[in-house]
């Protein structure tokens, strides 16, 4: 009983110092403006007046902004700053009372141009509400979905410093992607037979799905306007780095097949020891064909429907919509299909190599 | 080229999936299609909230009812989508509003000069267009997890019809995290083809201001979302689930 007690006491008290640790967290990144070296101002008064006509189609506002310095030398101070504004919001500000800017301070130390907002505290809210729900709905399993994450971004973080050493991305990658698949499937679903299965179902899976991917875009190389992908112009590399991220996008939606249809054989042959190698084939198949539309559509989903701003804003600049299509749809849907591929692929490739191996390893 | 992909995509998925296969492919491009129309309709001057909410609601009766036709689990499964997109439309709307993450930023500024398409005096609040594309994105695995959800409920119950709803709502919750380690990842990994070249294009710079950048900043919203509506709906669509079973015993 008293044990008990004390168990109970440990936990509350480890609940406690996480909550602290949390809150604290973002009330330090609210006050972090000293760890920066542009100057921050927080908005503390916007006063708006319109400058176009009522009639007028697209309204235009100026904004006369004034604010106080958190950081640097001129800390404390007020400052001012006019900012143009109108109501579409495709390229401009619209700030509000609140609202913290990145500026930059002219002689009398007046802000004569604000370069962004400052966004931090939102990133680090939405993240801990992230982290928070991942590990009180998953426990240990979220916890583990955490640490696979943490992972693969140090992993991310390691190329990027790599390739700015002048390492080649594609081969970063092609080694990452392997170490990708090896440590979230044995983090995720532990060290056992099934784990091994689904490695080496997504590793062959993935070589497969690129050698066809790969192949099909050297034929057609010359109708890709690789200049237009997001962020290309500053990249000497950007084709390396588009077959990267083909690479790379599908990589999730590939493990998250292999291990669902290995774990389902796995618990078949457990079930039912004399299965015959045909009916493991139909009920695995099964499970896996429901899996692969949901999956198609989530790749879908966050490939495509990132494109929508690009494709409004050119349509209503009077881009006819199969230009604009092919020049900001067009390495999205390319994504999405090879992704694709890969997932309908990791079906057969990760029946076979679970039975051969299950077979081999024991069961009958 | 994307013909040739589509094809091959078309003779994979039909040897191995049959006839749902065909299904699966025929509804991948009528999602397709779906995309492309909402964003002619926001084009057009519709307001792009509602066209994402119809768009999400549509998708979700099609995906549920269409393929797996109508019974509790469906239903359930629907409600639930609703409740998530309500609740999370919501947090949307005052996290875009509070950290400013609408607009194109800097980055698109020479593809949208290259393309010449340089006009913001276009009838577009893209506010309201970028709250929308992260409403959108996470219909597709919103509705795939609560569906999981739904269906191991179901299959708990059908074991033993006599659990009381509480047990019932638990032992789904047990099940609910193995759904979301996986689908995290897949999400996580689907975004980085973006990151990684908006990471390369800052190489060098300040890491801390990097962090603080607008296409950083929506990107990173946009994935957080996808995982946090997975996360929230997988207990929402156990307890949906389970209370529409007990109050609603079926028939067979």
């Amino acid at each position: 009983m008293k044990m008990e007690l004390q168990v109970d006491k440990v936990k509350v008290i480890v609940y406690a110092l996480i909550l602290i640790f949390f809150v604290g967290f973002l009330i330090f990144i609210r006050n972090d403006c000293f760890l920066y070296q542009e100057t921050i101002v927080r908005v503390t008064d916007v006063k708006e007046t319109r400058i176009s006509n009522e009639q007028d189609l697209g309204q235009e506002f100026t904004q006369e902004i004034t604010g106080v310095i958190l950081n640097g030398e001129y800390k404390g101070k007020i400052a001012t700053y006019t900012n143009a504004r109108d109501d579409s919001g495709a390229f401009d500000m619209n700030i509000k009372a609140g609202d913290e800017l990145f500026v930059s301070l002219d002689k009398t130390h007046n802000i004569s141009g604000v370069s962004d907002f400052k966004r931090d505290f939102y990133i680090a809210l939405i993240s801990e509400i992230l982290i928070l729900s991942l590990v009180i709905l998953g426990r240990k399993k979220g916890l583990r979905t955490l640490i696979t994450l943490l992972l693969n971004v140090l992993i991310f973080y390691v190329i990027l410093f790599l390739r700015g050493k002048g390492v080649s991305v594609l081969l970063l990658y092609s080694i990452a992607s392997i170490l990708f698949i090896v440590l979230t499937l044995l983090i995720i679903s532990g060290r056992n037979l099934k784990t091994v299965c689904a490695i080496l179902s997504s590793i062959l899976s993935l070589i497969i799905t690129m050698v066809i991917a790969f192949s099909v875009l050297k034929i057609y190389k010359q109708s890709i306007c690789f200049e237009l992908m997001p962020f290309a112009i500053r990249m000497p590399d950007y084709q390396d780095v588009f077959y990267a991220g083909i690479l790379i996008g599908g990589l999730g939606a590939i493990m998250e097949i292999a291990i669902a249809v290995s774990s389902a054989i796995q618990e078949l042959m457990t079930k039912k020891p004399d299965i015959t190698v045909k009916e493991l084939r139909t009920s695995g198949g099964n499970i896996a064909t429901d899996m692969m539309g949901a999956l198609i559509n989530v790749l879908l989903f966050t490939f495509m429907v990132g494109t929508i701003p690009m494709l409004t804003l050119a349509m209503a600049n009077g881009l006819p919509i199969g230009l604009a299509l092919s020049y900001f749809s067009k390495l999205e849907i390319i994504r999405s299909l090879v992704g694709a591929i890969g997932i309908v692929l990791t079906v057969p490739i990760t029946l076979y190599v679970t039975i051969f191996i299950q077979k081999k390893g024991g069961y009958k | 080229m994307i013909l040739t992909l589509s094809a091959i995509l078309f003779v994979l998925i039909a040897i191995i999936g049959r006839e749902k296969g065909v299904k699966t492919f025929c509804s991948a491009y009528a999602n397709f299609f779906m995309i492309i129309f909402s964003a002619i309709l926001i084009m057009m001057g519709v307001n792009p909230i509602a066209v994402g909410l119809i768009f999400s609601v549509l998708f979700s009766i099609i995906t549920l009812f269409w393929v797996d036709g109508c019974n509790h689990k469906t239903v359930a499964s629907f409600f639930s989508v609703l409740i998530v997109l309500i609740l999370t439309g919501l947090f949307i709307w005052w996290i875009g509003m509070k950290s400013n993450i609408s607009g194109f930023p800097a980055e698109y500024s020479e593809e949208i000069a290259e393309a010449d398409i340089t006009s913001s005096n276009v009838q577009i609040n893209f506010f309201d267009v970028f709250v929308t594309v992260i409403l959108m994105g996470l219909i597709g695995s919103i509705t795939d997890a609560a569906l999981d959800a739904a269906t191991t409920v179901n299959e708990i119950y059908q074991n033993n019809k006599n659990m009381p709803v509480r047990e019932l709502i638990i032992s789904g919750l047990n099940v609910g995290g193995d759904i979301l380690g996986t689908m995290v990842n897949t999400l996580f990994f689907a975004f980085w083809g973006t990151f990684m070249g908006y990471f390369i294009w800052h190489q060098g710079e300040s890491m801390m201001k990097v962090l603080n950048g607008k296409a950083f900043a929506f990107e990173y919203i946009r994935i957080a979302f996808s995982g946090l509506g997975c996360i929230l709906v997988i207990p929402i669509s156990c307890i949906t689930t389970s209370i529409l079973l007990k109050k609603f015993p079926p028939q067979n």
